[in-house]
């Protein structure tokens, strides 16, 4: 049963348009770097390039084929025609895992082949493919948690984002050595250093490369150096994670109940029925309800619906994580400069300019699901029935959804000013509200992007590669002077990222402090494209939805 | 343990959520070869009591047999001569229907796969057994999934309201076809509807519930007691209140 169930797996993995797509981008991807913009000569061509864009894939991958077979209700299918709730996840998992190595196999030959990397080594091949595991077992886990893909996308792809910034905010610091204390914080007694040896990119970094710094790429071959530990010590911690967290999820799975019920009519006593006939309905509706112009209205019920959901909630929780990060480095490092000093020639600290690196994942991970849902639920074609325009329908949301990231992001900024008041004895106030106006105005575009992408394919898998696209094309357009020192479209590039010009807008200098970064735009330039690109995505998104039928 | 006689046995079947109760010591007999109907209103405990027999939900208290197998103890075999149709037909989006049966014939083993286009015919779906599920209208997923149902060549079949979706020439012919395969091939069939009508022409017994408690089972004839089926759910249900109903 089990290599029928195999065969099952590979013939859904053949059909599913999702596959393909994610196929397409690695190789879009390895044939863009490799061909449009190769590394200089003097540059290093060992170990492998493509673990962390083929984890992500891995991450969207499991994330949709696990949360489909709960949401779609197929899992309770199968497991009511007999089959064991273990094996169907564990067939899930092996194939998912087998999936990933797959797509190491294609993208690893191919940057050989393209002479981005010198050799095919299936050692080092074999190595990043067991970095995989956990990831795929935490995204069972959440699977199974959440009953749906969008928990385990959202938190799949915010821990491998995070873990990530935090290897590149270790390795930059060791490069730039600014930062006083810097070799205290990474001495092997420091919790930070503690922690970080805990986390899977450092030790899928030290396992995949066996713990030889050179062969990894900056800033993992950074943090390597500094922090030298065993190839058996990752291979245990890698090898843990993917335990537990499989562990776990076949522990949830059996304890799980699989039937969606229609809640019943509970026996009330008689003055309670009375109770609730006296209280109308309407009365307990939100405020303001059937007042003002209709996209007022319509992004109020939008506001009202996302505060009840989860994913804002999340949010609001997962955004905790970047002051807390401030804080174990302040107390860490014994040194709260960071919190203080300006970056990129200009007058935001560095801590609140920072923040704005968040805005991206939250506003496309948050509005991928809020535009997803309205074409799953249909509830868009509700109300084009009800008169509703196009265009009052999706101002409305993209107001709402703006407004949620700038909540999130309010809530955060107070979270970081509470810490620079404490910590480092300063207010910057004004460098609050000013990000928190870029980053509500960034995320404009993010969501004008996602209702392009909702236009355009009509789906909301469509919806998520596009937003997800554009996000991970922004963040590239942002670190691409890093990746080589040729001057030229890379520059031009990274002065039309939406992030960028909104680190420009709040802080007036450079996101990424290096001589490599170009100059950013004037504070009223960069204001000017960020509203630019709201207005052409939305424009855009409208002039699709409207040749379209709903 | 239930008799031979019995297709379906539960004693005391009860299960909370919480502090709700949605089904309450519930003891039904399924006889062997019979049509029975499963009636209740939204929210019963219909769906519940299927998720029960079926080890999708776990009952807080009581015991279930299938076809002579305790379920708490062997529920794979009690389930590999069962066929199980549930409340909402959940396929693969991107799969044919074809494909999608044989994704369920690799669960169910290797004679499975060769009854994949008998049930496409039997369900009137050949024609449209290349389209995607995705494609498919409301009524044509619902009788793929009773094809699904069919893929094991069951004893038992176990339909949750198999006519939703389908039109007045598709339920007729749903109906038809678990009347002949009743008569024909001796199979029990345990089938719950809000359709009173389909009820009356399809079914020998039923079973009604209501909030959780079993209110009405045995012969059709004998429950309706020279009444018609509507007016006797009507009374037994409390559905003279109206605005509860749903």
């Amino acid at each position: 049963m089990i290599v029928g169930l195999l065969r099952a797996e590979l013939l859904k993995g053949a059909r599913q348009s999702l596959v393909w797509w994610l196929v397409l981008a690695l190789v879009a991807a390895t044939l863009l770097r490799g061909l449009a913009f190769p590394p200089g000569p003097g540059t290093p061509r060992v170990g492998l390039w493509s673990p962390g864009l083929v984890t992500v894939a891995v991450i969207i991958l499991a994330a949709v084929t696990i949360g489909q077979e709960f949401s779609e209700g197929t899992f309770r299918g199968l497991v009511s025609r007999g089959l064991r709730r273990g094996q169907l996840l564990a067939v899930q998992w092996l194939a998912l895992v087998l999936a990933g190595g797959a797509l190491l196999v294609l993208v690893e030959g191919l940057a050989v082949l393209i002479n981005l990397r010198s050799q095919f080594r299936w050692g080092d091949l074999a190595r990043a493919w067991l970095t995989l595991w956990p990831y795929v077992s935490l995204i069972a886990l959440l699977g199974v948690l959440a009953r749906n893909g969008g928990l385990p996308l959202v938190v799949g792809v915010l821990v491998y984002a995070l873990e990530s910034f935090a290897g590149i905010v270790v390795g930059l610091t060791i490069t730039l050595g600014e930062l006083p204390g810097v070799w205290r914080v990474l001495s092997p007694d420091s919790p930070l250093v503690w922690l970080y040896g805990l986390s899977l990119s450092y030790n899928g970094a030290n396992w995949t490369y066996a713990a030889v710094p050179q062969q990894a790429p900056s800033p993992a071959g950074l943090v390597l150096l500094a922090m030298p530990r065993g190839v058996a010590y990752s291979a245990l911690v890698v090898g843990a994670y993917a335990m537990l967290g499989l562990g776990l999820a076949f522990l949830i799975v059996y304890r799980r109940e699989l039937v969606e019920v229609v809640p019943g009519r509970r026996r009330r006593p008689r003055h309670t029925e009375r109770k609730r006939i006296e209280k109308p309905y309407v009365a307990r509706l939100p405020a303001w309800t059937g007042q003002g112009p209709v996209v007022i209205r319509r992004a109020y019920a939008h506001l009202s619906g996302m505060a009840h959901t989860s994913l804002v909630k999340i949010g609001a929780g997962t955004v905790l994580l970047f002051p807390l990060t401030l804080w174990v480095m302040a107390k860490a490092m014994d040194d709260t400069a960071f919190l203080s000093r300006s970056t990129g020639g200009g007058d935001a600290p560095l801590a609140v300019v920072a923040c704005l690196l968040l805005v991206g994942p939250l506003a496309a991970v948050i509005s991928v699901f809020a535009i997803g849902n309205e074409l799953t639920l249909g509830t868009r074609r509700a109300e084009l029935a009800r008169g509703i325009t196009r265009l009052q329908a999706m101002v409305a949301q993209s107001l709402a959804l703006m407004l949620i990231i700038g909540l999130l992001l309010a809530w955060l900024m107070a979270l970081v000013l509470l810490l620079s008041a404490v910590l480092a004895g300063i207010y910057p106030l004004g460098s609050g509200v000013l990000a928190i106006l870029a980053g509500t105005l960034a995320a404009g575009t993010y969501v004008g992007v996602v209702q392009v992408g909702a236009a355009l394919t009509g789906s909301s898998l469509g919806a998520m590669l596009v937003g997800l696209g554009f996000l991970l094309a922004d963040w590239l357009a942002l670190i691409a002077p890093t990746l080589t020192k040729e001057p030229g479209l890379l520059q031009i590039l990274t002065r039309y990222s939406v992030v960028a010009n909104a680190g420009a807008l709040a802080g007036g200098g450079r996101m990424i402090d290096t001589a490599a970064m170009p100059q950013p735009l004037s504070r009223p330039a960069a204001l000017l494209l960020l509203i630019g690109g709201i207005l052409i995505c939305h424009a855009l998104a409208i002039l699709i939805a409207r040749r379209r039928d709903a | 343990m239930a008799g031979p006689s019995s297709a379906i046995e539960t004693q005391g079947l009860t299960k909370r959520y919480g502090r709700h109760p949605a089904v309450i010591d519930l003891d039904l007999h399924v006889p062997r070869g019979a049509v029975f109907g499963f009636l209740g209103r939204n929210g019963a405990g219909k769906t519940t009591t299927i998720g029960m027999l079926v080890g999708l939900l776990r009952p807080t208290a009581g015991r279930v047999w299938l076809l002579g197998h305790d379920v708490s103890r062997d529920l794979r075999t009690a389930l590999r001569r069962t066929g199980v149709l549930l409340d909402r037909p959940a396929f693969y989006p991107y799969l044919t229907g074809q494909e999608n049966l044989w994704v369920v014939a690799q669960v169910l083993g290797r004679d499975a796969a060769v009854r994949i286009e008998p049930a496409l015919q039997a369900v009137d779906l050949a024609d449209r057994a290349g389209d995607r599920f995705g494609s498919y209208s409301a009524g044509m997923k619902q009788r793929l999934g009773l094809a699904a149902a069919l893929l094991n060549d069951p004893d038992l079949l176990i339909l949750d309201e198999p006519t939703t979706g389908l039109d007045p020439v598709g339920q007729r012919d749903t109906r038809l076809l678990i009347r002949r395969l009743a008569d024909e091939t001796g199979k029990t069939i345990f089938l719950s509807s809000h359709q009173l009508a389909e009820v009356e022409q399809v079914c020998d017994q039923v079973a009604i519930i209501d909030r959780g408690r079993l209110v009405a089972h045995g012969p059709l004839a004998q429950v309706a007691a020279g009444r018609d089926l509507e007016t006797m759910f009507v009374e037994l249900t409390g559905g003279d209140s109206g605005a509860a109903a749903g």
